[in-house]
Formats: C-alpha cells, sequence, structure tokens
C-alpha cells in the first residue's frame, strides 16, 4: 500500500511541473520581459539585471525570445503528437476490426515507412515541404503515425474476440459503436503512455529539423533555429546559445519524466515487478 | 539455416525497389521545379523555351513511369544522374565522402558498446543502489539533450574553454573524429545503458543464476559465462536497431562539426534544393539501414539456438 501512495505522490509531483510548464508555456507572451522581436541598441550583452539571458545579435531579449520561442516547439510538438496519436490510432483499429484489403493496404504503407531510417526519411520529406513549421510537424508526422498504427493493431487484434465484445455485439451494438465504446477504451492505455514518452523525443527532433534550417524561419523564435543562430557565436557569446539549450533541456527532461510516469501509473504490472 | 538466408535475402529485392521508388517519386514530385530554382539561383528571369529546353535536358519532360525506368536503369549502371548545384556526378562524389560517415558511426558504435556495456552490467549488479540511481541519472540526461546541444556544449568546453580538440574536425585528423563521435555516443549510450541494464536484468532473474551460486559458482564467472551471454542476443539486435537513428543522427553533428561526410554533403545539397544529391543520400542511407537490420537479424538468429531451431521446424 505505501509503495503505490508514493507512486501516487510522485504522479501528482509530476503532474503538477508539467501543467507548470504548460501554464509557462500558454503565457508565454505575457511573462515576457520585453518584446521578443524588439531590438535594442546593445548588441549581444551578457546576461544581466535588465536582460536575464542576455541579448542576440540584433540585440533582442534571449529570455523573453527564450519564452516565446518554447511556446513555439511545445505547441508545435504537442501538434506533432496529437496528431500521429490520432491518425496512427484510427487506422490501426479501423485495420484491426475490419482486417481485409484496407488492412492490407495500410500496413504495407506503413512497412514503406518503416523500411527508411526515420531521421533519413523525415529530413528528405521537410526538404522536400521546403522549409517551415508546419512542414516539418508533417515530415515527422509522416515517418512517426506507422508505429502508433501498428501498436493498435495488434492491440485491437488482441481484444478483438474476447468474451465482452462478443457480449456487446449481441447487445446490439454496431460496428462503430463497438470501436469506440468498447474497443478503443481497451486500446488506448499503452497508446497514451507510447504519445506522452514521444513527447520529449519528438520536441528534439523538430528542433533538430529547425537547426538545420528546415523548420521555423528567422523571424519566429523556436528553440532548434534560435540555437543554429548562434553557432557562429560559440567561442564570444556562448549564452546566446545556451539559453535556448538549458530551456529545451529543462522542457525535455520534464516530459520524458511524465512520460516514465504515466506508464508507471497505467500500468502497474511494471510496479509489482519492481518491488 | 541457409534456406533462410536465401529467403531474407530474396525478400530484400522487393524492399529496395520500393525504396527506390519512393525515394524517386518524392524527388520528383518536388524536382519539376528544379529548374526553374537553378535559373533563380543564377539571378536572371528566361524565356519559357530556354526552361523547356533545360527541363528536356534534365528528362523532366517525360512520363513519371519512363523516368523512374530510366533512372533505375542508369543506377544499376552506376549513374545516379549530376549535381544541379556543382555539375559533378552524384556517385562519385557520394562514394567520396561515404567512407567518412561510415567511420565516424563505427567509431561512436564502439564508443557507445565501451560505454554502455560495462555501465549497464555495474547498474544492472548494483540495481536500486547509488551507483544504479547515478547511471540511471546519467543515462537519463544524455536522453533529455538533443545531439546538436550536446555537440555544442562539447565543443564549448573541449574546443573553446580548455582547447583539448579542435574546432572544426576536418582537417585535424585522429584528434577530430573524437568529438563527433563523442556526440553521437553519448545519445545512443544514454538509451543503450537502459537497455543493457534491463537485458542484463531480466537474465539475472533467471533460476539458473540462482542455481550456479548454490554450486558455489563465483558471481563474477556467472556474470560473464552465462548472464552476459544469454544478454547478448537481445543487445546485438537493439544496437542494430540504434543504427538506423545513428545514420539520420550523423547529418546534424557533420554539419555541426563539419566533418566531411554524406550527412554534410546531404545538409548542404538540401540548402541549395540540389535534388539528386539529397535522392542519393536517402536512397543509400536507407539501403544500409535495411542491410544493417537484415544483418542484426541473421546475428540473431545465429547466436540463438531456440530461435535457429524454432524457425526451421517444418
Amino acid at each position: 500500500m505505501r509503495g503505490t501512495k508514493r507512486i501516487d505522490l510522485r504522479f501528482a509531483l509530476l503532474l503538477g511541473l508539467a501543467a507548470m510548464l504548460l501554464a509557462v508555456v500558454a503565457l508565454a507572451p505575457q511573462l515576457c520581459p520585453h518584446d521578443p522581436n524588439a531590438q535594442v541598441f546593445e548588441v549581444l550583452q551578457p546576461p544581466s539585471w535588465a536582460h536575464w539571458c542576455g541579448t542576440d545579435r540584433y540585440g533582442r531579449d534571449l529570455f523573453s525570445r527564450v519564452l516565446v520561442g518554447m511556446q513555439t516547439s511545445v505547441c508545435s510538438t504537442l501538434a506533432l503528437v496529437v496528431l500521429i496519436t490520432i491518425f496512427g490510432t484510427a487506422v490501426g483499429v479501423a485495420c484491426g476490426y475490419w482486417g481485409g484489403v484496407v488492412d492490407g493496404v495500410c500496413m504495407a504503407i506503413c512497412d514503406v515507412c518503416l523500411a527508411f531510417p526515420p531521421l533519413v526519411l523525415a529530413l528528405a520529406l521537410a526538404a522536400l515541404f521546403q522549409g517551415g513549421l508546419a512542414q516539418a510537424v508533417a515530415a515527422l508526422a509522416v515517418v512517426s503515425w506507422p508505429k502508433y498504427a501498428r501498436l493498435t493493431r495488434s492491440q485491437t487484434l488482441a481484444v478483438k474476440e474476447a468474451d465482452f465484445i462478443q457480449a456487446a455485439k449481441l447487445a446490439g451494438n454496431t460496428g462503430p459503436q463497438l470501436l469506440v465504446r468498447h474497443i478503443l477504451p481497451h486500446v488506448l492505455g499503452p497508446i497514451v503512455v507510447t504519445a506522452t514518452l514521444d513527447v520529449g523525443t519528438m520536441m528534439m527532433e523538430l528542433a533538430g529539423l529547425s537547426f538545420l534550417g528546415l523548420g521555423a524561419q528567422p523571424p519566429t523564435a523556436e528553440l532548434g533555429s534560435m540555437m543554429s543562430a548562434g553557432r557562429s557565436m560559440l567561442q564570444t557569446h556562448p549564452w546566446v546559445i545556451f539559453a535556448p539549450g538549458g530551456a529545451m533541456f529543462v522542457a525535455v527532461s520534464i516530459f520524458h519524466l511524465l512520460g516514465d510516469g504515466v506508464r508507471d501509473h497505467l500500468d502497474p504490472r511494471r510496479n509489482i515487478y519492481k518491488r | 539455416m541457409r534456406g533462410y538466408v536465401c529467403g531474407r535475402l530474396a525478400r530484400l529485392i522487393p524492399i529496395l525497389l520500393v525504396i527506390t521508388f519512393v525515394c524517386f517519386g518524392l524527388m520528383r514530385l518536388a524536382g519539376s521545379d528544379a529548374v526553374e530554382q537553378r535559373m533563380e539561383n543564377t539571378g536572371t528571369v528566361l524565356a519559357p523555351e530556354v526552361v523547356e529546353r533545360a527541363k528536356e535536358e534534365l528528362g523532366l519532360d517525360k512520363p513519371f513511369l519512363t523516368q523512374y525506368g530510366v533512372w533505375l536503369w542508369g543506377l544499376l549502371h552506376g549513374d545516379m544522374g549530376t549535381s544541379y548545384v556543382s555539375g559533378r556526378e552524384v556517385l562519385p562524389t557520394f562514394l567520396e565522402k561515404l567512407p567518412a560517415t561510415l567511420g565516424l558511426t563505427a567509431v561512436s558504435l564502439f564508443l557507445t558498446v565501451l560505454i554502455s556495456i560495462p555501465l549497464g552490467v555495474v547498474a544492472a549488479v548494483r540495481q536500486n543502489r547509488w551507483t544504479d540511481y547515478l547511471l540511471r541519472g546519467m543515462s537519463f540526461v544524455g536522453n533529455s539533450l538533443p545531439n546538436f546541444l550536446v555537440a555544442l556544449l562539447l565543443l564549448y568546453f573541449f574546443a573553446v574553454r580548455w582547447k583539448v580538440f579542435p574546432v572544426m574536425s576536418r582537417d585535424a585528423g585522429l584528434g577530430g573524429v573524437v568529438l563527433p563521435s563523442l556526440t553521437l555516443a553519448i545519445a545512443m549510450s544514454a538509451k543503450y545503458l537502459r537497455q543493457v541494464r534491463a537485458a542484463v536484468l531480466e537474465e539475472l532473474s533467471q533460476d539458473y543464476v540462482v542455481g550456479a551460486a548454490a554450486r558455489g559458482v563465483p558471481f563474477g564467472v556467472t556474470l560473464v559465462r552465462s548472464v552476459l551471454r544469454g544478454a547478448l542476443v537481445p543487445l546485438v539486435t537493439l544496437l542494430a536497431l540504434s543504427v538506423g537513428s545513428l545514420l539520420g543522427g550523423t547529418a546534424i553533428v557533420e554539419s555541426i562539426f563539419l566533418w566531411d561526410g554524406v550527412g554534410k554533403l546531404a545538409v548542404d545539397a538540401i540548402q541549395m534544393r540540389d535534388y539528386p544529391v539529397i535522392l542519393a543520400y536517402v536512397m543509400w542511407m536507407s539501403i544500409l539501414y535495411v542491410v544493417v537490420n537484415l544483418v542484426a537479424d541473421l546475428c540473431c538468429r545465429a547466436f540463438n539456438p531456440r530461435i535457429r531451431l524454432g524457425g526451421e521446424r517444418p
């Protein structure tokens, strides 16, 4: 009993931490001490009381830019994860439940996507879509949805013939009702775990594309592109890189911790083994 | 076993065809405006006839499947077209840079194994003691740092602050390989350490470990002779799978350290929209990936008699 209680406390703490991060992200424009795009005369100032993280090469306040950049990064990452989760789950459930030709075609497409090394394909797709944050998100989405589709499909297949589904069928539920009310809730657990575990990774991959100039374009503040812009100033003005880098690390850590927490919470079997 | 290998090799062919087809299709979707792109780069506005002629020259006016056929035929003869930007043949350029990337990958893999296997074993043996917590914490931190940030941190401390290694790896000889490969190895080890730990823990929970201890076999001997051997099979598979992320990761790291490999070539090509070069990069990386996965699969079977014998039963 004590064990579960402690896990609950830790999970609550994690949820609080994640909520704080999301609050900072949501309120970023309000929290900025300066206008993130306004330029002051003193370029490349070291961190000071006026500018907590210094200023960049155009004299913009870095702290404000990091806040706004975090908003861009986190929001686009969350959009990406929600997109692939919904799409992948829908495809997976449909394939698993109905099978047949649709299943064959979808799984073949999955196999094609999985035949490529993910980051290489994402890189090529982002190049093909020709830069821009939405395009980078789309590129990563194409690369990552098959994992979700496969996971959901196998879960659906496992649960499809279960007695309670047969009972629900006998009770007069139609196909879609069966899917949404009875199969989906059963399948959702592992999907939610995978999705939360993926948020941090996706954030890093998206920032990686931005770092290569395939994501957010210059005037927009985004953590990856900010670090990329600071590259040439590593020797003289390292804070231009390490301010967004630190923010990125904190955000990714929180998402990773949350992912682990959600997994432990939703998958009690692991805890029994752990004790 | 031989029949199985032949079967797998035969199944490789459709996969390779699909890969080439998808790569080609993707690049053609974007490549149609490659001519205009090239014209834009020169900064002049040209008559439509000139554009048409340039398209004809590049074979962009023919139907799609014909283009694919021609391209595939050329590919089989080692012709991957010429770069839109430099005008050089793609394949020789690519092959010239491939060894650098493969070398970097190999050194990174070696470093990963060197770092994560001993540490993972220690973490498993000392499960839930402070060593374990420390190592897991380190792995967590490594997992939460994007590789370009790791690269910049290493550069800042080792090259700028302490001046141990050169900033640009290109003309530094042996010292230049340390930072880029370390960058890749840190990210990989962070993931791999956890997997090593899990695999060793799984193996340690087997009954034979208790049995060996009861017979008076020293723990170290059981660990090296039995536990590590047992854990090897999943580890080889996982290591090979991580080669995929490594191949993608080299692109960023190479462009940061100015390492003259195919990753940097591709990033430069992307900036110039040099589609034949991008195409070559994606295709060869994917082929490498598929082949590495196949080799891993075969190794896995060779090491594990349970799979090997189970698979060949009629």
